[in-house]
Protein backbone atom coordinates (compact mmCIF):
# COMPACT_ATOMS: atom_id res chain seq x y z
CA UNK A 1 0.00 0.00 0.00
CA UNK A 2 2.81 2.32 0.02
CA UNK A 3 3.16 2.13 -3.66
CA UNK A 4 -0.77 3.68 -3.47
CA UNK A 5 0.62 6.34 -1.05
CA UNK A 6 3.13 7.06 -3.22
CA UNK A 7 0.97 7.40 -6.22
CA UNK A 8 -1.12 9.56 -4.10
CA UNK A 9 1.55 11.79 -3.17
CA UNK A 10 2.82 12.26 -7.23
CA UNK A 11 -0.70 12.53 -7.88
CA UNK A 12 -1.07 15.77 -5.64
CA UNK A 13 2.42 16.64 -6.69
CA UNK A 14 0.73 17.35 -10.37
CA UNK A 15 1.26 14.25 -11.91
CA UNK A 16 -1.89 13.22 -12.91
CA UNK A 17 -1.56 10.29 -15.41
CA UNK A 18 -0.41 8.97 -11.89
CA UNK A 19 -4.05 8.59 -11.21
CA UNK A 20 -4.76 6.14 -14.16
CA UNK A 21 -2.25 3.38 -12.05
CA UNK A 22 -4.63 4.13 -9.30
CA UNK A 23 -7.84 3.53 -11.12
CA UNK A 24 -6.23 0.37 -12.83
CA UNK A 25 -5.05 -1.18 -9.46
CA UNK A 26 -8.59 -0.65 -7.81
CA UNK A 27 -10.89 -0.69 -10.88
CA UNK A 28 -11.50 -4.58 -10.08
CA UNK A 29 -12.17 -4.47 -6.50
CA UNK A 30 -14.67 -1.14 -6.59
CA UNK A 31 -17.09 -2.55 -9.97
CA UNK A 32 -17.28 -5.74 -7.92
CA UNK A 33 -18.43 -4.07 -4.93
CA UNK A 34 -20.78 -2.39 -6.23
CA UNK A 35 -22.02 -4.67 -9.08
CA UNK A 36 -22.74 -6.94 -6.43
CA UNK A 37 -24.90 -3.92 -4.26
CA UNK A 38 -26.84 -2.33 -7.26
CA UNK A 39 -26.94 -5.46 -9.94
CA UNK A 40 -27.30 -3.22 -12.43
CA UNK A 41 -24.41 -3.25 -15.06
CA UNK A 42 -24.91 0.02 -16.07
CA UNK A 43 -25.08 1.78 -12.79
CA UNK A 44 -22.33 0.01 -11.36
CA UNK A 45 -20.28 1.31 -14.26
CA UNK A 46 -21.56 5.30 -13.55
CA UNK A 47 -20.77 4.61 -9.70
CA UNK A 48 -17.45 2.60 -10.57
CA UNK A 49 -16.54 5.81 -12.64
CA UNK A 50 -18.19 8.50 -9.77
CA UNK A 51 -16.20 7.09 -7.12
CA UNK A 52 -12.66 7.27 -9.06
CA UNK A 53 -14.06 10.69 -9.65
CA UNK A 54 -14.83 11.74 -6.00
CA UNK A 55 -11.24 10.41 -4.95
CA UNK A 56 -9.31 12.64 -7.47
CA UNK A 57 -11.60 15.98 -6.57
CA UNK A 58 -11.10 14.72 -2.73
CA UNK A 59 -7.36 13.32 -2.97
CA UNK A 60 -5.91 16.00 -0.54
CA UNK A 61 -8.05 14.93 1.89
CA UNK A 62 -6.73 11.38 2.16
CA UNK A 63 -4.53 10.74 5.36
CA UNK A 64 -2.48 7.40 4.69
CA UNK A 65 -2.01 7.52 8.18
CA UNK A 66 -5.36 7.08 8.91
CA UNK A 67 -6.82 4.40 6.15
CA UNK A 68 -5.24 2.67 3.24
CA UNK A 69 -6.29 3.57 -0.07
CA UNK A 70 -8.46 0.95 -1.29
CA UNK A 71 -10.39 1.47 2.27
CA UNK A 72 -11.04 4.86 1.52
CA UNK A 73 -11.94 4.00 -2.10
CA UNK A 74 -14.53 1.76 -1.08
CA UNK A 75 -16.28 4.14 1.39
CA UNK A 76 -16.79 6.38 -0.97
CA UNK A 77 -18.21 3.60 -3.66
CA UNK A 78 -20.08 2.66 -0.98
CA UNK A 79 -21.70 6.29 -0.01
CA UNK A 80 -21.94 6.66 -3.91
CA UNK A 81 -23.85 3.56 -4.46
CA UNK A 82 -26.18 4.02 -1.40
CA UNK A 83 -27.02 7.58 -2.77
CA UNK A 84 -28.26 5.72 -5.86
CA UNK A 85 -29.92 3.19 -3.97
CA UNK A 86 -31.85 5.40 -1.59
CA UNK A 87 -32.60 7.72 -4.90
CA UNK A 88 -34.41 4.16 -6.70
CA UNK A 89 -38.08 2.41 -5.35
CA UNK A 90 -37.80 -0.22 -3.40
CA UNK A 91 -38.74 -3.35 -4.55
CA UNK A 92 -42.71 -3.39 -4.09
CA UNK A 93 -43.01 -7.01 -2.01
CA UNK A 94 -40.84 -10.41 -1.41
CA UNK A 95 -43.94 -12.41 -2.02
CA UNK A 96 -42.84 -13.16 -5.57
CA UNK A 97 -39.63 -14.23 -4.94
CA UNK A 98 -40.27 -16.17 -1.64
CA UNK A 99 -43.03 -17.70 -3.61
CA UNK A 100 -42.44 -21.69 -3.83
CA UNK A 101 -41.66 -23.46 -7.73
CA UNK A 102 -44.82 -24.63 -8.43
CA UNK A 103 -46.69 -27.57 -7.54
CA UNK A 104 -44.67 -30.19 -9.87
CA UNK A 105 -41.12 -28.43 -9.14
CA UNK A 106 -38.78 -31.19 -8.01
CA UNK A 107 -37.16 -31.15 -4.45
CA UNK A 108 -34.28 -29.14 -3.60
CA UNK A 109 -31.72 -31.71 -4.95
CA UNK A 110 -33.33 -31.48 -8.28
CA UNK A 111 -33.45 -27.14 -8.02
CA UNK A 112 -30.97 -26.08 -11.02
CA UNK A 113 -28.29 -23.88 -8.62
CA UNK A 114 -28.79 -21.24 -11.05
CA UNK A 115 -32.78 -20.61 -10.29
CA UNK A 116 -31.65 -20.82 -6.49
CA UNK A 117 -28.84 -18.30 -7.01
CA UNK A 118 -31.06 -16.73 -8.96
CA UNK A 119 -33.15 -15.96 -6.15
CA UNK A 120 -30.37 -15.29 -3.64
CA UNK A 121 -29.29 -12.80 -5.93
CA UNK A 122 -32.24 -11.16 -5.94
CA UNK A 123 -32.91 -11.62 -2.11
CA UNK A 124 -30.11 -9.19 -1.67
CA UNK A 125 -32.36 -6.27 -2.76
CA UNK A 126 -34.42 -7.32 0.45
CA UNK A 127 -31.92 -7.12 3.12
CA UNK A 128 -31.46 -3.80 4.76
CA UNK A 129 -28.69 -1.19 3.21
CA UNK A 130 -26.46 -1.75 6.27
CA UNK A 131 -26.89 -5.67 6.09
CA UNK A 132 -26.36 -5.91 2.61
CA UNK A 133 -23.19 -3.92 2.14
CA UNK A 134 -21.72 -5.49 5.57
CA UNK A 135 -22.49 -9.36 3.67
CA UNK A 136 -20.87 -8.77 0.44
CA UNK A 137 -17.61 -6.86 2.02
CA UNK A 138 -17.34 -9.73 4.20
CA UNK A 139 -18.76 -13.06 2.60
CA UNK A 140 -18.43 -12.38 -1.35
CA UNK A 141 -15.16 -9.96 -1.19
CA UNK A 142 -13.96 -11.59 1.86
CA UNK A 143 -12.71 -8.32 3.32
CA UNK A 144 -11.41 -8.54 6.92
CA UNK A 145 -14.05 -7.35 9.15
CA UNK A 146 -12.01 -4.64 10.54
CA UNK A 147 -12.04 -2.52 7.28
CA UNK A 148 -15.56 -3.18 6.79
CA UNK A 149 -16.36 -1.80 10.66
CA UNK A 150 -13.83 1.29 9.03
CA UNK A 151 -15.93 1.58 5.58
CA UNK A 152 -19.12 1.81 7.20
CA UNK A 153 -17.72 3.77 10.28
CA UNK A 154 -19.19 1.50 13.32
CA UNK A 155 -17.58 -1.46 15.53
CA UNK A 156 -16.51 -4.70 14.45
CA UNK A 157 -19.04 -6.43 16.59
CA UNK A 158 -21.53 -4.41 14.48
CA UNK A 159 -20.30 -6.01 11.18
CA UNK A 160 -20.11 -9.14 12.41
CA UNK A 161 -23.88 -9.01 13.80
CA UNK A 162 -24.96 -7.31 10.57
CA UNK A 163 -22.99 -10.54 8.38
CA UNK A 164 -24.92 -12.87 10.66
CA UNK A 165 -28.55 -11.03 10.37
CA UNK A 166 -27.67 -10.86 6.45
CA UNK A 167 -26.95 -14.97 6.46
CA UNK A 168 -30.23 -15.36 8.74
CA UNK A 169 -32.25 -13.51 6.32
CA UNK A 170 -30.97 -15.15 3.35
CA UNK A 171 -31.04 -18.82 4.81
CA UNK A 172 -35.24 -17.56 5.76
CA UNK A 173 -35.52 -17.06 2.09
CA UNK A 174 -34.12 -20.14 0.91
CA UNK A 175 -36.73 -22.07 3.66
CA UNK A 176 -39.72 -20.06 2.06
CA UNK A 177 -38.35 -21.26 -1.42
CA UNK A 178 -37.62 -24.40 -1.18
CA UNK A 179 -39.94 -27.18 -0.85
CA UNK A 180 -40.22 -28.71 2.38
CA UNK A 181 -37.52 -31.37 2.19
CA UNK A 182 -37.98 -35.48 4.02
CA UNK A 183 -35.96 -35.14 6.85
CA UNK A 184 -35.92 -31.04 7.10
CA UNK A 185 -37.81 -28.71 9.32
CA UNK A 186 -38.34 -25.52 7.86
CA UNK A 187 -42.04 -25.36 5.88
CA UNK A 188 -42.33 -21.83 4.63
CA UNK A 189 -44.47 -19.26 6.54
CA UNK A 190 -44.60 -16.04 5.88
CA UNK A 191 -42.51 -14.61 8.57
CA UNK A 192 -39.81 -16.62 7.21
CA UNK A 193 -39.79 -14.31 3.98
CA UNK A 194 -37.27 -11.56 4.65
CA UNK A 195 -38.77 -7.91 4.26
CA UNK A 196 -36.82 -5.01 2.91
CA UNK A 197 -35.89 -2.14 5.52
CA UNK A 198 -35.64 1.20 4.85
CA UNK B 1 -20.30 -27.43 3.72
CA UNK B 2 -21.18 -25.71 0.41
CA UNK B 3 -22.40 -28.97 -0.90
CA UNK B 4 -25.08 -29.23 1.99
CA UNK B 5 -25.68 -24.93 2.66
CA UNK B 6 -27.07 -24.03 -0.43
CA UNK B 7 -26.53 -20.25 0.64
CA UNK B 8 -22.55 -21.43 1.36
CA UNK B 9 -22.73 -22.79 -2.16
CA UNK B 10 -23.93 -19.29 -3.81
CA UNK B 11 -21.31 -17.55 -1.84
CA UNK B 12 -18.49 -19.25 -2.91
CA UNK B 13 -19.98 -19.35 -6.57
CA UNK B 14 -20.09 -15.44 -6.11
CA UNK B 15 -17.16 -15.32 -4.57
CA UNK B 16 -15.15 -17.25 -8.18
CA UNK B 17 -17.44 -14.82 -10.02
CA UNK B 18 -15.42 -12.44 -11.71
CA UNK B 19 -17.18 -9.52 -12.72
CA UNK B 20 -14.51 -7.20 -14.73
CA UNK B 21 -15.11 -3.44 -14.83
CA UNK B 22 -15.33 -2.23 -17.91
CA UNK B 23 -12.42 -1.89 -20.45
CA UNK B 24 -12.76 1.74 -21.04
CA UNK B 25 -13.33 2.68 -17.42
CA UNK B 26 -9.92 4.10 -16.73
CA UNK B 27 -9.85 5.64 -20.23
CA UNK B 28 -12.91 7.35 -19.17
CA UNK B 29 -12.10 8.30 -15.36
CA UNK B 30 -8.96 10.13 -17.20
CA UNK B 31 -10.96 12.00 -19.48
CA UNK B 32 -13.31 13.33 -17.10
CA UNK B 33 -10.75 14.59 -14.46
CA UNK B 34 -11.39 18.19 -13.36
CA UNK B 35 -8.00 20.28 -14.37
CA UNK B 36 -6.35 20.40 -11.34
CA UNK B 37 -5.89 23.95 -9.46
CA UNK B 38 -3.09 26.43 -11.12
CA UNK B 39 0.38 26.11 -9.66
CA UNK B 40 1.26 28.42 -7.44
CA UNK B 41 3.94 31.31 -8.65
CA UNK B 42 7.19 30.58 -7.91
CA UNK B 43 9.34 33.07 -5.83
CA UNK B 44 11.83 35.05 -8.17
CA UNK B 45 14.95 34.18 -9.14
CA UNK B 46 16.62 37.06 -12.21
CA UNK B 47 18.71 40.24 -11.64
CA UNK B 48 15.75 42.00 -11.90
CA UNK B 49 13.63 40.76 -9.58
CA UNK B 50 16.38 40.88 -6.87
CA UNK B 51 16.49 44.60 -7.74
CA UNK B 52 12.55 44.61 -7.61
CA UNK B 53 12.69 43.57 -4.00
CA UNK B 54 15.86 45.48 -2.65
CA UNK B 55 13.76 48.33 -3.89
CA UNK B 56 11.19 47.52 -1.94
CA UNK B 57 12.81 46.94 1.12
CA UNK B 58 14.17 50.44 1.21
CA UNK B 59 10.71 51.60 0.33
CA UNK B 60 9.44 50.25 3.10
CA UNK B 61 12.60 51.24 5.68
CA UNK B 62 12.12 54.95 4.43
CA UNK B 63 8.11 54.86 5.12
CA UNK B 64 8.95 53.25 8.36
CA UNK B 65 11.58 56.30 9.26
CA UNK B 66 9.20 59.06 8.48
CA UNK B 67 6.31 57.04 10.00
CA UNK B 68 8.78 56.86 14.00
CA UNK B 69 10.00 60.59 12.88
CA UNK B 70 5.80 61.45 13.16
CA UNK B 71 4.86 59.78 15.72
CA UNK B 72 7.90 61.65 18.08
CA UNK B 73 7.14 64.86 16.77
CA UNK B 74 2.90 64.22 17.86
CA UNK B 75 3.81 62.85 21.26
CA UNK B 76 6.18 65.69 22.08
CA UNK B 77 9.28 64.45 21.98
CA UNK B 78 11.88 66.56 20.78
CA UNK B 79 15.85 65.42 21.09
CA UNK B 80 17.53 68.85 21.38
CA UNK B 81 20.97 68.95 19.54
CA UNK B 82 23.83 67.89 21.17
CA UNK B 83 25.44 70.36 24.11
CA UNK B 84 21.62 72.50 24.23
CA UNK B 85 20.20 72.92 26.94
CA UNK B 86 17.17 71.43 28.13
CA UNK B 87 14.71 73.57 28.04
CA UNK B 88 11.89 71.86 29.26
CA UNK B 89 13.78 70.60 32.54
CA UNK B 90 14.13 74.54 33.13
CA UNK B 91 11.25 75.34 32.96
CA UNK B 92 9.91 73.13 35.06
CA UNK B 93 12.28 73.68 37.75
CA UNK B 94 12.45 77.56 37.32
CA UNK B 95 7.93 76.71 38.72
CA UNK B 96 9.02 75.10 41.53
CA UNK B 97 10.74 77.77 43.48
CA UNK B 98 11.61 75.12 46.40
CA UNK B 99 13.66 72.90 44.58
CA UNK B 100 16.83 74.35 44.15
CA UNK B 101 17.62 74.70 40.08
CA UNK B 102 20.31 72.61 39.18
CA UNK B 103 19.94 71.28 35.90
CA UNK B 104 23.47 70.16 35.53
Amino acid sequence: MDDDASLVAAVLAGNVPAFRELVERHQGLVFTFVRNLLRSPADAEDIAQETFLGAYRHLATFDTRRARFRTWLLTIARNEALSRLRRTPPPTSAGDLAEAPSGDAEPHEGLHHAELWNALDEALDYLPLEQRTAFLLAEIQELPHAEIAEIESVEIGTIKSRVSRAKERLRALLRAYQPERPGHAGAPTPADSPRREP
Amino acid sequence: MSSDDPLEGWIAARRSTVLPPPSDLADRVMKALPPLPAPRALPPTGWGSRLETAGTLLLFACSLAVAVIRLSSFVGIVLPPPGAEPEIAREFFEEQPHVPVDVT
